[in-house]
């Protein structure tokens, strides 16, 4: 009897099973035939981004209690960080509106860790309802067909107060091809604070209206000293820039030297354009030959530009419009400190608006509860005001300015120049920063090449035409 | 030639006997059965070897941003490729680790292996905190060497402070990046290869030490012309393994310094990964895995050669 095998006998057999094996197993993962999720229609040929319709004055609703047949299940809400899922008034709303709803928060921490995840969820098909963006990826998600629009919803469920009064400016650039993927929840801007303290000691002016920025390198670089006699600096006059790859960083000093990432119907990259370099010129400069601020591996080991500003030894850096109490609470029997207006340059006075925004997803299940949350949480008065009282720089004018603005103690120190700088000045000067619909890939490309500007090791010129040239590739392959 | 699954029980192939054809009904209920058996892991091998192996290969000439149906564009992902100056970079800094960390690496656990090869008393405590590093979370790896190189309170930097030599910021200066992260690598992994060196060092029999020594060998000589032919595999093992594993380096460049700064610290696979799950150009990511797969395989088929000339493992 024989029990030999040939290869051609082995083989044969081992194909069938695994055949019939892969057949199985390919059937059993196949998908359950499910109701797909209304998406919008293919993005045809890409026209310009265009600011999308206004829609204006809608009457106001207060949320109603649950009424009629209610939705079940689980809402999905992915966020990179805990604080800005709003979680406190995210549950108020579910309590009061989708009782039957039981909200889970998936929050990954770290944008681009997070950016990357979801886009792989999506992707995958897990049903997400409702996402915290971020300027510099929405219109990227939007583009790349990640993301459903908003218009439908807008017009059919307006905000519950005209949207003249909420924060619209980076509108344009969380949207494409005219329709709107995110809707701005913070309104976030950067002025420039100031140590009266060191300026004193250093016998240099305040910054006043009119300072260019080449008039905030001289005065850093005369207040940057060694204190202790080391041979290092131990007090910099300028404390910023922590990761030069953080756009929104340099983006008001872009403005002001006159260019923009990229032109209007985002066909090319400016960067390489004499303000450009110009921008990128003073900042080398202020690394390199004014020594004024410090390298941003030495900034992130001493904790960040505005930890060195809490601690007294940063003369001036650029900070959030609701860091007032803050600051205020740090600087106690310290320093004394002031609040003035970006610096402007050839180009005029740019300050730097924007942040975080709401989106929902392509794999939304539960869209239409997505956009009631989405309007609730930006434009529902009581919560809005609830919100801004609680220290959240809200996307509301009215609610922003009633009580973001510092009051008491505070109010009598710095609340004047505090409401010329972050109440009228910008939304006079805002500027959101044009990440284009290439962000998710253009973002890391600057990061990278920013690192050679701050390290000296290439020219302004080099870096700047680097930069666009990678960018252009970018967007001719983003059709 | 026949294949046995009988390991020479029997002698005789079908083959041999002419004019006989197909399988007695035992003959064929035998091979269903083997098959049967092998079925669990030829279904791995197919599911997530073979298949996902074709199926890269085939994404290599699309455009495939997931959320979309993926296009074919031919040979466009290359002509990309090779204008693609991270790219090249990236297999520059890949290269460069390899070639400084493997004999780093080989050398550093070859001399950790001789000391712990020594009868000393407490052996086996100094031979546990050697290969302590190896079972060290990756993660919880990285964070320590983060401190330990932080440029302004480091022990490093402090150290060498004491000296008067000021050190650099090393995870975030280009130049020291890459070296910092080999440094680590060494540190954690020369435990675990020292441990495959001993048991090379403790398979080489006493006599023959003893038969050197006799005839006058210095200790130089006999770790020259004894030690060193005689651990040739365990050498050569080593070197394959980590050089494998070296150019598969990620993890580090992801957690410590996320492939910067500039593009300093930029891998092959931690490109892929960037190309794959953050721009989602997925043909793109799957072409560079294939250059990275064709690297090692030459490297490993150059080192196979290496290894068959001196008459050692892999023979046919």
């Amino acid at each position: 009897m024989t029990r030999q095998l040939s290869r051609r006998d082995f083989i044969r057999v081992a194909a069938l099973l695994s055949g019939a094996g892969v057949g199985g197993l390919l059937a059993a993962c196949a998908p359950a035939p499910t109701p797909v999720p209304p998406t919008q229609a293919p993005a045809p040929a890409a026209p310009p981004p265009t600011p999308p319709p206004k829609i204006e004055p809608t009457p106001a609703a207060k949320p109603a209690a649950a009424t009629g047949a209610q939705p079940t299940g689980e809402f999905v809400f992915t966020a990179h960080n805990k604080i800005e899922t709003y979680d406190k008034w995210t549950d108020e709303f579910f309590a009061t509106k989708y009782p039957t709803l039981k909200v889970r928060y998936d929050v990954t921490p770290g944008l681009s860790e997070y950016i990357t995840k979801l886009q792989a969820q999506i992707a995958a098909g897990d049903a997400i309802d409702f996402m915290l963006n971020h300027e510099s990826r929405a219109q990227s998600l939007g583009f790349r067909g990640m993301l459903r629009p908003l218009d439908d919803f807008r017009t059919a469920k307006p905000f519950y107060v005209p949207e003249s009064e909420l924060f619209t400016t980076p509108l344009p650039l969380l949207s494409w091809q005219g329709k709107v993927y995110a809707w701005p929840n913070t309104f976030a801007s950067y002025g420039l604070y100031y140590n009266k303290t060191l300026f004193d000691k250093g016998k240099v002016s305040y910054p006043t209206d009119s300072w260019t920025w080449e008039d905030l390198g001289e005065a850093a670089q005369k207040l940057t000293s060694d204190t202790n006699g080391d041979g290092k600096p131990d007090v910099w006059g300028w404390v910023y820039w922590t990761d030069p790859g953080w756009m929104p960083g340099w983006y008001p000093t872009l403005r002001a030297y006159g260019t923009d990432h990229f032109d209007k119907d985002q066909t090319r990259s400016l960067i390489n354009e004499p303000g450009g370099v110009a921008c990128f010129q003073f900042m080398q400069d202020m690394w390199c030959k004014r020594k004024a601020v410090p390298p941003p591996a030495v900034l992130g080991q001493l904790g960040g530009d505005y930890a060195m500003f809490k601690q007294g030894i940063g003369a001036m850096s650029l900070i959030y419009s609701g860091a007032h109490a803050d600051v205020m609470k740090a600087s106690k029997d310290k320093f004394e400190w002031g609040i003035a207006h970006v610096p402007q340059g050839p180009a005029g006075r740019f300050m730097r608006v924007g942040g975080s925004s709401w989106s929902i997803p392509k794999t939304v299940r539960l869209p239409e509860v997505a956009w009631d949350l989405l309007r609730h949480l930006v434009s529902d008065v009581p919560t809005v005001a609830s919100m801004a009282a609680a220290g959240h720089a809200v996307a509301h004018f009215p609610s922003y300015d009633k009580h973001t603005a510092p009051t008491g103690e505070i109010g009598q120190y710095v609340g004047e120049s505090w409401k010329k700088v972050f109440a009228e000045g910008a939304r006079k000067y805002g500027a959101a920063v044009n990440y284009s619909r290439i962000g998710v890939e253009y973002s890391p490309v600057v990061g990278a090449e920013m690192a050679f500007l701050a390290d000296c090791s290439r020219t302004p010129k080099q870096v700047a035409d680097t930069i666009a040239g990678k960018a252009n590739t970018l967007l001719a392959e983003a059709k | 030639m026949a294949l046995s699954f009988y390991g020479g029980r029997e002698n005789a192939s079908r083959l041999d006997r002419p004019g006989r054809r197909g399988h007695s009904r035992r003959e064929r209920q035998e091979l269903l059965w083997a098959g049967l058996f092998l079925l669990p892991n030829l279904l791995g091998v197919l599911v997530f070897s073979v298949g996902p192996l074709i199926f890269s290969l085939a994404m290599t000439t699309m455009d495939w941003q997931l959320v979309k149906p993926p296009s074919f564009v031919g040979a466009a992902n290359l002509g990309r490729l090779v204008k693609d100056d991270v790219f090249w970079m990236a297999l520059a800094n890949t290269i460069t680790y390899v070639l400084l960390y493997v004999p780093l690496l080989t050398l550093g656990s070859f001399v950790v292996a001789i000391v712990l090869d020594r009868k000393l008393r407490g052996i086996t405590l100094y031979r546990t905190i050697f290969f302590m590093p190896s079972v060290v979370l990756f993660v919880s790896v990285a964070m320590l060497w983060q401190w330990l190189y932080e440029p302004q309170n480091g022990v490093i930097n402090y150290v060498l402070g004491l000296v008067g030599i000021p050190g650099p910021p090393w995870l975030s200066s280009r130049l020291w990046a890459l070296p910092s992260i080999i440094v680590m690598n060494v540190w954690r992994h020369a435990g675990y290869y020292s441990l495959i060196f001993l048991a090379g060092l403790q398979a080489i029999p006493d006599e023959l030490h003893e038969a050197a020594q006799v005839d006058g060998a210095s200790a130089l000589q006999r770790l020259r012309y004894l030690t060193i032919p005689l651990i040739f595999p365990t050498t050569f093992f080593v070197v394959v393994t980590s050089l494998i594993a070296a150019f598969q380096l990620f993890g580090e460049a992801f957690v410590m310094t996320k492939g910067g700064p500039g593009y300093a610290t930029t891998t092959l696979v931690y490109y892929i990964y960037r190309m794959g799950f953050e721009a989602f150009r997925m043909g793109y990511a799957a072409l560079i895995a294939w250059v990275l797969f064709l690297l090692i395989f030459a490297v490993t088929l150059v080192q196979w050669r290496i290894a068959r000339e001196r008459g050692y493992g892999f023979q046919e």
